[in-house]
């Protein structure tokens, strides 16, 4: 498996942990969360398998071009649209709640705006940069940011203040039903893969998995998902927990570097989690406006000899963004979050899947002029 | 008696030439045999004229032996067209005319052949002598460090005023076709009025006006030189200029100094930690300041941030304007001492660094750890072994200073990854300027442009 395959995983994976995730995941800890987390895992890991396999029967193109060649026009526009309208969304989510927390923890005293401000430069410019330099930059980010990860987590782990006895109770709760909206929060952690659907136009030479890329990827993520879950447990308490409204960030607050030059370990934290946030969002939007410039394309909209629709729809973005970060409340992003991981998601997933197949059933038929 | 007449073509010439001093049109006459000679007197080498040319004239017993004769010397060469034998002969070919034929002698006078040593890049070990400023002792200097048939010595001739050779050297077997294509497409393209050195060369193949950093990579090391043409690169050698151009450049090769081949490896690798660890201090530590002392000074723990905050005491602007303040008097101190001659230099130093620096402080115009900072930031900024890129870094640390003044913590850690995307997207000739090299994987992405 591809190393960039990896990483598109796993900065989805990573920027969930801080946002709204572990807040779901913990509001269902007396109801069924730890079976979901249980069976999102090897579902998560089955579609992961299932995605990639079905993008390598088209190596080098991305869903727009595959659908171009395979489906009829009037399936793959609203798939399309769906699609670029739920990567916006990622990314917006993603956009709002690291505002959010900037504002509580770092910069009380900013307006909104600033602080909205501060990304609309670097990620339009992310926006804008090619794919290939997409991969490249968050490979070089990842290994910059996780020895800082896992630092604070080996750190976590050996705290004396995680009572194991608060995730003993935790994992007692397993004799409940799964919770749903738990399992679709802690499989859209681990489905990151779905950025192929852009990104597989670099990936000429994409294999069907390997059984080691597929087991590492396995753990990693199992290892990910039970941390989000069941280290904040363990620091703040099962019952008490429920009252928080970032887990992971109060988490990180107890964790001290007693001879550090920076002794609170939160900011260490709220950093590295910032530096893969922009990442994130960056991919997210990237693929969101390829997928808009794939469907639309306004010819009349120029100036001097360049086209204006990717700029169009990036201002779009952002005015959007801008708006929602400062009307929305915790409560109402809370919300939506839910929302999108209950209801989106399946849909998303199963009309990537169905889409793939069928271009792949159509693709079968008219073989021989496909391969180039 | 009868006189033989110089052939028209150099009456031609002499027209073109007037009234240069330098030019000399003479016959040489003995017995009844005839030869011309043309040439400019100021870059023709008299002495080896004399004996291989004028000497055997009169020893030859006849036109034709000395025909024969000239036509054997090594260093004759076909005739080109008039454009260019103009050219020749302003570098100092001379040209001879024997009855019906005309031959092109390349006896040049090069004064500028000593080799000289390496100022810019030293090193403790390694060739501590550098290129030449001729083009042919610079080759010979590199194709006696790399004897490999594969090497290519390609010449072409710029097509500005000063009409200067500028060789590609490269090892055939090694090179990327596309990329040595595109190197000599920009070459060819090359538009300019006036071309000087391989600074001036290296600005021109900089595409597009706005470049934060350079894409090609100047140096005078010819063990460095050598290394990068077993590594598949091109180097574009420059007529009268003791440097070279390397092409295509990726960020790390400005990172890495030959020595880091000449040590054992824990030195090597204490030496690699050093330099980017001072890399990113001299990026982020401005910032740094800015950002923890006028935003979120909770960071730091609360004896530092004490210490920090005390310091600023009488300090009567805020923290930002503080650090350009002293940034620019340390750039302007840098830029000074190194254009100032060399006796004056010390001087300059002295009384920038130290008494500024002190009288500031006591002044309560800055706080001591700005001082600190300040100097910090100075020496690891010379840590960088190659100049351009300590130059470009310079530039980008005001940069990302802006961006944290205006938007504190946050604005340092997005300004960073948006310097980081800037040097991704970045393109030397093709090759992307900054992506982690594993080795033997680069078959995995695709690498035409999308």
């Amino acid at each position: 498996m591809s190393r960039f395959l990896f990483y598109l995983i796993l900065v989805n994976m990573l920027t969930n942990m801080v946002s709204l995730t572990p807040r779901i995941l913990i509001a269902g800890n007396n109801s069924g969360t730890v079976l979901a987390l249980v069976l999102a895992l090897p579902v998560g890991m089955i579609l992961t398998y299932m995605i990639i396999s079905l993008f390598s029967r088209f190596p080098g193109q991305d869903l727009p071009e595959i659908l171009k060649l395979h489906v009829p026009k009037w399936i793959a526009t609203p798939v399309l649209l769906f699609l670029a309208l739920c990567w916006y969304l990622a990314g917006l989510s993603t956009l709002v709640i690291y505002t959010f927390i900037i504002f509580r923890f770092l910069t009380p005293e900013m307006s909104i705006y600033t602080i909205v401000l501060t990304f609309v430069f670097v990620v339009t410019y992310g926006i804008l940069m090619t794919t290939r330099n997409i991969l490249y930059m968050s490979e070089i980010v990842i290994l910059i940011v996780v020895p800082f990860i896992v630092f604070i987590q080996i750190k976590g782990y050996l705290s004396p203040s995680l009572k194991w006895d608060y995730v003993r109770i935790a994992v007692m709760h397993i004799n409940h039903l799964p919770d749903y909206a738990a399992f679709s929060t802690s499989l859209y952690i681990v489905i990151g893969v779905a950025n192929l659907i852009i990104f597989n136009r670099y990936f000429t030479k994409l294999k069907k998995p390997s059984r080691k890329g597929m087991v590492l990827l396995t753990v990693v993520c199992t290892f990910i998902l039970f941390t989000t879950y069941f280290l904040p447990i363990g620091f703040g308490g099962f019952d008490s927990l429920n009252n928080v409204l970032y887990p992971w960030i109060m988490t990180s607050d107890s964790i001290r570097m007693k001879f550090g030059v920076i002794e609170r370990i939160v900011f260490i934290f709220i950093g590295a989690y910032l530096a893969l946030s922009v990442i994130s969002m960056t991919i997210h939007w990237h693929v969101s406006i390829q997928l808009l410039s794939s469907i639309f394309h306004f010819k009349r909209l120029k100036w001097k000899s360049y086209n204006l629709t990717i700029p169009f729809f990036i201002v779009c973005f952002w005015i959007v963004a801008m708006f929602s970060a400062t009307r929305m409340t915790v409560d109402n992003l809370y919300k939506s979050v839910e929302i999108f991981d209950k209801y989106f998601l399946p849909i998303l997933l199963f009309l990537l899947i169905g889409s793939l197949l069928l271009a792949k059933k159509r693709g079968a038929s008219n073989c021989p002029e496909l391969k180039k | 008696m009868f006189e033989k007449k110089a052939p028209p073509l150099f009456d031609g010439l002499a027209e073109q030439f007037k009234p240069s001093d330098d030019m000399i049109q003479t016959p040489l006459h003995m017995n009844g045999q005839y030869a011309f000679l043309f040439y400019l007197k100021s870059v023709v080498d008299g002495n080896t004229l004399q004996q291989t040319v004028i000497k055997p004239f009169f020893e030859m017993s006849s036109e034709e032996s000395f025909t024969s004769y000239i036509q054997s010397l090594p260093n004759r060469i076909d005739m080109p067209n008039i454009d260019k034998l103009l050219i020749l002969l302003s570098a100092g070919f001379v040209l001879i005319a024997i009855g019906n034929h005309i031959f092109l002698l390349d006896i040049r006078l090069v004064s500028n052949k000593e080799v000289q040593d390496t100022l810019m890049e030293p090193t403790v070990h390694g060739p501590q002598k550098g290129l030449s400023e001729d083009i042919e002792v610079t080759i010979n200097l590199i194709r006696q460090r790399y004897h490999q048939p594969s090497l290519k010595v390609e010449t072409i001739l710029s097509d500005d005023e000063s009409n200067r050779a500028i060789a590609l050297l490269y090892d055939y077997d090694r090179v990327n076709p596309d990329m040595l294509k595109k190197v000599k497409e920009q070459l060819v393209e090359l538009d300019t009025p006036l071309l000087q050195s391989a600074g001036d060369l290296q600005h021109f193949l900089n595409k597009g006006t706005f470049t934060l950093f350079p894409s090609t990579l100047i140096t005078e090391r010819p063990d460095r030189i050598v290394y990068n043409l077993n590594n598949g690169k091109v180097i574009i050698v420059i007529d009268g200029s003791p440097d070279v151009i390397i092409v295509p450049v990726i960020f790390f090769d400005f990172m890495s100094s030959m020595e880091d081949n000449y040590h054992v490896f824990s030195v090597t690798a204490f030496t690699i930690l050093l330099r980017y660890t001072g890399l990113f201090v001299c990026i982020l530590l401005p910032s740094l300041y800015v950002a923890v002392t006028s935003y979120n000074p909770d960071i730091l723990r609360l004896e530092l941030a004490l210490t920090v905050a005390g310091g600023r005491i009488g300090v009567p602007y805020p923290s930002f304007i503080e650090v350009f303040f002293m940034l620019f008097f340390v750039e302007l101190l840098t830029e000074a001492s190194m254009r100032l001659p060399k006796a004056v230099n010390s001087t300059a130093t002295t009384v920038g660094g130290l008494i500024l620096g002190t009288a500031a402080t006591e002044a309560a115009l800055t706080s001591n750890i700005m001082v600190i900072v300040i100097s910090a930031v100075a020496i690891s900024t010379f840590v960088i072994p190659i100049n351009e890129m300590s130059f470009s870094i310079r530039v980008i640390r005001l940069m990302l200073l802006v961006y944290s003044a205006l938007f504190g913590m946050v604005g340092l850690l997005v300004g960073f990854i948006g310097l980081i995307m800037l040097l991704v997207s970045k393109e030397s000739l093709g090759v992307p300027y900054l992506r982690i090299p594993w080795i033997s994987k680069n078959e995995e992405l695709r690498m035409d442009k999308r």
